[in-house]
């Protein structure tokens, strides 16, 4: 595998939707190419960072009950 | 959804059947996860609350059609993104550009032309602590509407690139080009919102 064609897989790497084979080709040239482990590694660290700063929002407790009482709100209509 | 037809399925009564689907607080789980998505996708608070709401209404209008055992947060992203999409069809239409850097390196590309040791941080070190990790949600928010529901839906929900490409009834080549793109192009704003001038390279392609 080279580096173009490591790039290519990168991204399905990051979000682990390749084939063990595939996997494993990807995984040995990150082992031998320090230049595509540190995009691997940006583009991990940029992943993880996007969850962590969306998941710090939470519902407001208004919409939690609201959403609770709908079943019982509908059935009355 | 299609109807299930395990044979589990079909060995069940019909009073449990409506029973099982009668039982929304299986949906109400995935509220937060809904609401932090709609707020991506509609910028608002109050606008983020209407689409979930609207969202639950017509999951529960449609409950029955829902399969008992299958993916609940699967098919109510599929609702929410097909009330958002018909919102914004009934807006007038805003045009979304892409700026996209031609490679996946732009971050470490920049903080290379200013001369910062690159071996010696982690990513971690590299975009938080540099103050990356105040803007994503703003740079996401940025993004034209169709990379953004993907980036989110991958990156965020922890949908698989299968569940995705149902969830908007796209194909799995088309989520992984809008991906693509939409990290990219998050990745140079960023490093916009951090503060910083693009670096023009050193030699060639850049601009003084
Ligand atoms: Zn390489």
């Amino acid at each position: 595998m080279n580096c173009n064609e490591c790039g290519d897989q990168l991204n399905a790497f990051v979000d682990r939707e390749l084939t063990a084979g595939e996997l494993g080709e990807v995984q040995r040239h990150l082992d031998d190419c320090p230049p595509c482990l540190q995009i691997f590694e940006l583009q991990a660290g940029l992943k993880r960072l996007v969850r962590k700063e969306c998941c710090q929002d939470e519902a407001p407790a208004r919409l939690r009950a609201w959403v609770r009482k709908l079943p019982t709100e509908e059935r009355r209509v | 959804m299609t109807p299930a037809t395990g044979t589990e399925d079909r060995n069940r009564t019909a009073g449990s059947r409506v029973e099982q689907n009668d039982d929304f607080t299986v949906f109400e789980r995935h509220l937060d996860a809904l609401y932090r998505s709609a707020l991506r996708l509609t910028r608002k608070p109050e606008d983020a609350e209407d689409l979930v709401q609207e969202t639950y209404l017509r999951a529960f209008r449609y409950r029955k059609r829902f399969t008992p055992g299958t993916n609940e947060k699967a098919w109510l992203f599929t609702i929410m993104t097909n009330v958002f999409r018909n919102k914004l069809r009934q807006r007038p239409p805003i045009q979304e550009s892409i700026d996209e850097p031609s490679n996946d390196a732009y971050i470490y590309q920049q903080l290379e032309r200013e001369g910062l040791p690159l071996h010696l941080m982690t990513p971690e070190q590299l975009i938080v602590e540099r103050g990356f990790g105040n803007e994503v949600r703003r740079a996401l928010e940025e993004l034209p509407v169709p990379m953004r529901m993907v980036v989110i839906l991958v990156d965020v929900e922890d949908f698989s690139y299968k569940e995705v490409a149902k969830i908007l009834g796209i194909k799995i080549g088309t989520v992984m080009s809008r991906l693509h793109r939409g990290r990219r192009s998050l990745q140079k704003k960023l490093w916009e919102y951090s503060g910083r001038q693009p670096q023009a390279a050193a030699i060639g392609g850049g601009v003084s």
